[in-house]
């Protein structure tokens, strides 16, 4: 199991807290964004943290977070929300804000000795451990932490279970160990290492890991009548219980004035990668293709494997590739795209033709904001010709698909859906024995669908895309 | 036998706030039940009006049940069979 909880009151939380908020935007109310904080903490509630203050500041950063300010922005504590949400904003440079407000400041990882320890004649925990880093006091096992190399033979030999590991649930699923305490003794993400995959925010048991966002900014130009258009990316297919055509339609009825499938630039993707394929199957040895759809992926080989950036391909991902085509018949437009992940956001603003993106999250909450059923939409009417290569993107093994009935050959293909410390391994091992083809790589498990900020799980999904 | 009666709300705040694997419940249903149970997804049926009350919602023989999930409907169920046919 995933470390990333299942099933969480955070994220429950989190699109909660958009919902509130877009409300207030659409009304153009922003004075009542104060409010929030205080109608879900009342006087007399019981807090979730030490008091019911605590919770709403932290309630108040989380809010801030999704009107696009980051807690560092924060000059002037007096600031209220409301000022915030009349001065929206994209989402500038950060896409991930770690707030030190509702951070629980985890004690660092390591192994615990819990009060089940009975303090047993056989001393497992002792006689096991290769540091003879364990001790004991009071009749109790005690493990010294300095000497203390976290190798968990103590934990595993205890016949009592009465020792822990006891992680830090961020740093623990980072892939790219880019979370550390800083000098202040507080969490901080380092955004040169960060490859926006989204796992700490889901991991962290107190929320205190939040997405910036454009929202803000797409509502005000929606709201004067600017041209707002829409690209989705196929992932969208399995986010709610209807058919394709009226998740379009309740898209289109919360103000976008047009919307396109990304699923179309997604065929142009396959088909510019299989030319690159072709050229490389000449030379009588090469190392291999590596996909370049997902942009966390693309980013780790950037930041963390320099010598692997000359196999990523040079065909631009389907979003870039949708908006070229948008751009063309929409030259003044606003155009947004829409999709599963963080790391899209990080993708889009070194594009110059993505205006804005928004989470899928997002999207549902501002759907529901609007208060549009999804089930109660005009169908949308597609393109005459279905993409329907394209939008096998959506899930892991799709782009190698697409490459594969193009090519019209069988390829050797090394398939990761997952990124995590030990697939990167198997993945080193692939590009050393120089036998693959074609190297698909997703960052989430299941691939897109199975993205940081979804609102179906990767498996449910699959299910209503099957139905 | 009276058959119970569960309703899901298929409404969209249901399903962004907690609720999208809830109308999968009929496929969770062990088989021996599939004959006890009735299921039914309904548009939204208002209970998110109420600013007290807890998404995603489920009714269970007209009683609602807030912050519902697969495994405390498969739950409650549990009990309510054993009861009747023990």
């Amino acid at each position: 199991m995933d470390m990333a909880l299942s099933k969480s009151n955070t994220s429950i939380i989190r699109k909660d807290l958009m919902i509130r908020v877009y409300r207030l935007l659409l009304q153009e109310n922003t004075r009542d964004l104060d409010r929030i904080p205080l109608l879900l903490k009342p006087r007399g509630r019981d807090p979730w943290r030490c008091c019911l203050h605590k919770d709403r500041a932290v309630l108040k950063y989380k809010i801030m977070s999704i009107l696009g300010y980051a807690e560092k922005d924060e000059t002037d504590e007096l600031t209220p929300l409301s000022w915030y949400g009349e001065h929206a904003r994209g989402s500038q440079n950060f896409y991930l804000n770690l707030i030190s407000e509702a951070c629980s400041n985890c004690p660092s990882a390591n192994y615990v000795v819990t009060n089940l320890c009975r303090g047993c004649e056989a001393r497992p925990c002792q006689v096991n451990c290769p540091k003879n880093a364990i001790s004991f006091k009071n009749g109790q096992a005690f493990i010294d932490t300095e000497t203390c190399v976290n190798c968990g033979l103590c934990m595993r030999n205890c016949p009592y279970n009465a020792i822990q590991f006891q992680p830090r649930p961020c740093e623990e699923v980072c892939p790219v160990n880019a979370i550390s305490t800083n000098a202040e003794g507080h969490e901080e993400i380092d955004m040169e290492k960060c490859i926006l995959c989204g796992r700490c925010m889901q991991a962290c048991p107190f929320g205190a890991i939040i997405p910036s966002s454009d929202v803000p900014e797409i509502i005000q130009d929606i709201n004067s009548e600017k041209e707002v258009v829409a690209i989705v990316a196929p992932a969208i297919a399995g986010q709610f219980r209807a058919p394709l055509e009226q998740i379009y339609g309740a898209i289109k009825a919360v103000g976008f004035s047009n919307l396109y499938e990304v699923a179309e630039g997604a065929e142009l993707t396959a088909r510019l990668e299989t030319d690159e394929l072709v050229e490389l199957l000449k030379q009588s040895e090469y190392p291999g293709l590596m996909s370049s759809c997902c942009p966390a992926w693309v980013d780790y080989v950037e930041k963390n494997q320099p010598s692997w950036r000359s196999s990523i391909s040079h065909t631009p991902s389907p979003m870039v590739l949708s908006a070229i085509e948008v751009r063309k018949n929409h030259p003044d437009a606003k155009i947004v795209f829409i999709g599963p992940c963080l790391a899209k956001k990080g993708e889009a603003r070194k594009d110059k033709n993505v205006n804005y993106t928004m989470s899928f999250e997002e999207l549902g909450a501002l759907i529901v904001a609007h208060g549009v059923e999804v089930a109660e939409q005009e169908t949308f009417p597609l393109n005459e010709k279905v993409p329907e290569l394209g939008r096998k993107f959506a899930l892991s093994g799709g782009v190698a698909q697409s490459v594969g009935i193009l090519l019209g050959q069988e390829l050797e293909v090394h398939q990761v859906s997952g990124l995590n410390k030990a697939t990167i391994r198997q993945l080193a091992r692939a590009v050393k024995d120089c036998k693959t083809d074609f190297f698909e790589v997703m960052c989430c498990e299941g691939g897109c669908v199975g993205g940081s900020q979804t609102l179906t799980s990767a498996s449910e999904s699959v299910r209503i895309i099957n139905s | 036998m009276k058959k119970h009666k569960v309703v899901v709300c298929t409404g969209t705040l249901c399903h962004v706030l907690g609720g999208s694997e809830l109308p999968s419940l009929g496929q969770r249903l062990p088989e021996e039940w599939r004959g006890l149970v009735d299921i039914k997804g309904s548009p939204c049926m208002g209970y998110c009006k109420d600013s007290e009350m807890h998404p995603p919602f489920v009714e269970i023989d007209g009683e609602v049940m807030q912050e519902a999930s697969v495994s405390k409907v498969l739950e409650y169920l549990e009990k309510r069979i054993g009861h009747g046919t023990k």
